[in-house]
């Protein structure tokens, strides 16, 4: 092994700045035998970010240009004109759509956030029984997608008068994540010492406290990475609210943009529309990741240090 | 066990979702409770404009309330929606069911006869064509709203540079003009064809008479492999086998090569599709795809397979349907009569939303102006609906009790000819061995017509 040199580009690290195994990381990925690991990951940059680049392209582009033009580059400069008939088309549905996936997103992702860290943090660190069981439950729940039980969860709300329809509809099955109590669990155990509980029990604190004043802070960007895999999730559920809503004024954006697909009777293209809702729709989501994503790694490593 | 640790967590748990419930109580929608004798009623579409008419509807009727809702259409998941509902019990009452999908929805028990509900009253005012495709086995499931004869949209100019002076007459003339077209550049071809358009597919066998589907009591009769069908089939293989069609899956139709393959017309580079062989609906495809070709593109009728006729199959459609289940419907039945037969609604559905009406007086109407984009073979453009008119849909058309399924059968079976370079009519006997197979392990007794 080389000796480290004194002046080491000042490399961020992910927690604690002092780490000098972070440091040498950071220093030997710029030596060419890396090369092959640089070039792979700018591949896949520009692999995830294409799409992305292309939707904003198209949606600056008029109903002919979308098809008749160059897909990488812009033709006639059409983005206003798009977003002044996106925001205004069948008196600005398009604005409630959004805000609706914003509340459905931000409403579910934070309660099933919380309540994940609830079910996680008992699973890992309080004795009960049929705790095993219990977890052995949340993870096969955690296999089955959301959307194979579309229909399931439909009919069985179906039975409830009143439900479906409503916010509610979309909201409640959302609320349990069993994925998020699974890593919820890990971060519990990964991160909070037994020491520490009992140290609080003594102290006095109640069960509760310990959870809320103890545990919670530590366990933040666990919760983080939580609430993310979530809003994602909600932001990108297409299939419960199609079969769970029928009210256009309640769809999340990705259902609305759907009825506005083609129409066979309709002697009009909204291809341009649909192109650049898609886009805007993207954005709130871009937005969140890049403030969060310091959160987002730090979350991501915190189960793997410790097993 | 210790039991402490759980109940404040569970009391914060019920804490919130009961706090979330009263934000959402604030802004939830509320349900439509019936109130004082009115009757209530969901009405499901994917047109526009649906709200208009149904206010039009209860400002005249006092009695009943109808809710227009504009469902998601895109990417068929509008029929997996509603039999989900139905099987829910949570369906709407009255909903726009295409034609195609009728036969499929009566086999599920999901309509309602409307003979009894006065259907018969106002047969004479719809297009006789359209309501036999909502009759069946002496019942009637819906009023017919729009039809979708198909005609021939062409670009006259590039049909002119290559020597055609008028529009394909006969499916014999189309063979020639393909060949002409084709000869202007490798680039250039009359049509795409797609494998998976089945309905485009089975509207060119409509036209020809090669009936697929039909009843014989409770029976159904598959006929995919008919003479009439097999000829159908054998004059695209042949264009297929010359070359003279587009088959690469990315021209097919409402593809991105084939929206743009139409209004290459105006440069003539990149692959230009010269015509198109389309329900009355594609008007405004072509229009919004094509803009850089205003004034070049003209309508003729369906090339024919016995000159001088006028026959016509038709590619797309709907009705209204009452849905089973409803618990009102007579009034549903009122509405949806209604619908169809009142000016005021009508005059919405023609001019607002753009309907092709199948009410026969609506479609009066409807053909007055002249279209300034169709003006490659009239001066001043055409009115393209008159076109649609003057042609009649053939009689006996019925769609398969189970579409979703002949729909993946063809669609597989062509495309498994096209990219094998083998030939379609080659593939026809599999595809009716299939639909029979499928529809009697349905449960549906079903035999095959030759």
């Amino acid at each position: 092994m080389a000796t480290i040199p004194a002046d080491l580009p000042n490399v961020p690290t992910e927690q604690s700045g002092g780490d000098r195994r972070q440091v040498l990381i950071g220093y030997k990925a710029w030596a060419p035998k890396n090369m092959v690991g640089y070039v792979f990951l700018i591949g896949m940059t520009i692999y995830f970010l294409t799409p992305l680049y292309w939707l904003f392209i198209a949606s600056s582009k008029d109903n002919t240009d979308l098809f008749a033009s160059f897909g990488l580059w812009f033709a006639n400069f059409k983005l206003l004109d798009n977003l002044t008939q996106l925001f205004t088309y069948e008196g600005g549905i398009y604005l409630r759509w959004i805000l609706n996936t914003v509340l459905y997103a931000v409403v579910g992702g934070a309660a099933s956030t919380f309540i994940a860290m609830m079910a996680g943090y008992a699973l890992a660190k309080l004795r009960f029984l049929g705790n095993r069981l219990l977890f052995a439950m949340v993870l096969g729940a955690a296999l089955v997608p959301l959307t194979t039980l579309a229909v399931p969860i439909y009919l069985v709300e179906s039975k409830i008068p009143g439900l479906t329809h409503t916010y509610w509809a979309v909201l409640l099955p959302t609320l349990l994540s069993p994925f998020g109590v699974f890593l919820a669990r890990i971060y519990a155990t990964a991160s909070i010492s037994d020491d520490l509980i009992a140290a609080a029990r003594v102290d006095g604190a109640s069960e509760f406290r310990i959870f809320w004043s103890v545990a919670l802070p530590i366990l933040v960007p666990g919760m983080i990475t939580i609430f993310l895999f979530q809003f994602v999730a909600i932001w990108n559920n297409f299939f419960l609210p199609l079969v769970v809503l029928s009210d256009p004024t309640l769809f999340p954006v990705n259902l609305g943009l759907a009825t506005w697909s083609f129409d066979p009777a309709a002697h009009e293209l909204l291809n341009n529309i649909i192109v650049t809702g898609s886009f805007v729709a993207v954005l709130p989501v871009a937005v969140l990741f890049l403030f969060l994503q310091r959160y987002w790694r730090a979350g991501l490593s915190l189960g793997s240090v410790t097993g | 066990m210790q039991h402490a640790p759980h109940r404040p967590i569970f009391a914060i748990g019920t804490a919130l979702l009961l706090s979330l419930s009263f934000l959402l109580a604030a802004c939830g929608t509320s349900g439509g409770g019936s109130s004082s004798g009115v009757v209530n009623l969901t009405f499901w579409s994917f047109n526009q404009q649906i709200t208009e008419q149904a206010a039009a509807f209860n400002a005249t009727h006092p009695n009943i309330h109808v809710t227009a809702l504009k469902e998601p259409s895109g990417f068929g998941q509008y029929y997996p929606k509603v039999l989900a509902a139905i099987k829910a019990g949570d369906a709407p009452d009255v909903a726009l069911i295409e034609y195609q999908y009728v036969p499929t929805f009566v086999s599920r028990g999901a309509l309602v006869d409307l003979t009894p509900y006065g259907a018969n009253d106002v047969k004479s005012q719809f297009d006789p064509g359209a309501w036999s495709l909502e009759s069946i086995n002496g019942a009637f499931y819906g009023y017919p709203q729009d039809t979708g004869p198909e005609g021939l949209f062409y670009d006259a100019k590039t049909f002119a540079k290559a020597g055609i002076t008028s529009p394909p007459a006969t499916w014999a003339d189309y063979a020639t003009d393909a060949a002409k077209i084709h000869a202007l550049g490798k680039n250039y071809y009359i049509s795409a064809f797609s494998a998976t358009n089945t309905g485009w597919f089975q509207a060119l066998e409509w036209q020809a008479g090669a009936l697929w589907f039909s009843t014989s009591g409770n029976s159904w009769v598959v006929n995919v492999n008919s003479a009439k069908s097999q000829q159908v089939a054998a004059f695209w293989d042949n264009l297929i086998n010359k070359g003279l069609v587009d088959t690469t899956a990315a021209d097919g139709d409402f593809q991105p090569g084939w929206n743009a393959g139409l209004d290459n017309n105006a440069t003539g580079k990149g692959t230009v599709i010269a015509s198109w062989i389309s329900a009355v609906w594609g008007q405004g495809v072509v229009k919004g795809d094509a803009t850089h070709t205003t004034g070049q593109w003209a309508v003729a009728q369906e090339p024919q397979w016995t000159a001088g006729n006028h026959d016509a199959g038709a590619w797309g459609g709907s009705g209204i349907s009452v849905i089973a289940g409803t618990k009102h419907p007579k009034e549903a039945a009122e509405f949806a009569q209604w619908y169809l037969t009142d000016p005021a609604s009508l005059k919405i559905g023609v001019n607002e939303i753009g309907w092709y009406p199948s009410n026969l007086q609506a479609r009066q109407t409807a053909l007055s102006t002249p279209d300034p984009f169709f003006a490659g073979a009239t001066s001043g453009g055409q009115i393209v609906d008159q076109t649609f008119a003057n042609e009649n849909l053939v009689q006996g058309w019925a769609f398969p009790p189970d579409l979703d399924a002949v729909t993946n059968f063809q669609g597989n079976d062509f495309n498994t000819a096209i990219t094998n370079h083998l030939s379609l009519v080659g593939q026809l006997p599999n595809i009716q061995n299939q639909i029979i197979s499928d529809l009697t392990s349905l449960g549906i007794t079903a035999t095959a017509g030759s």
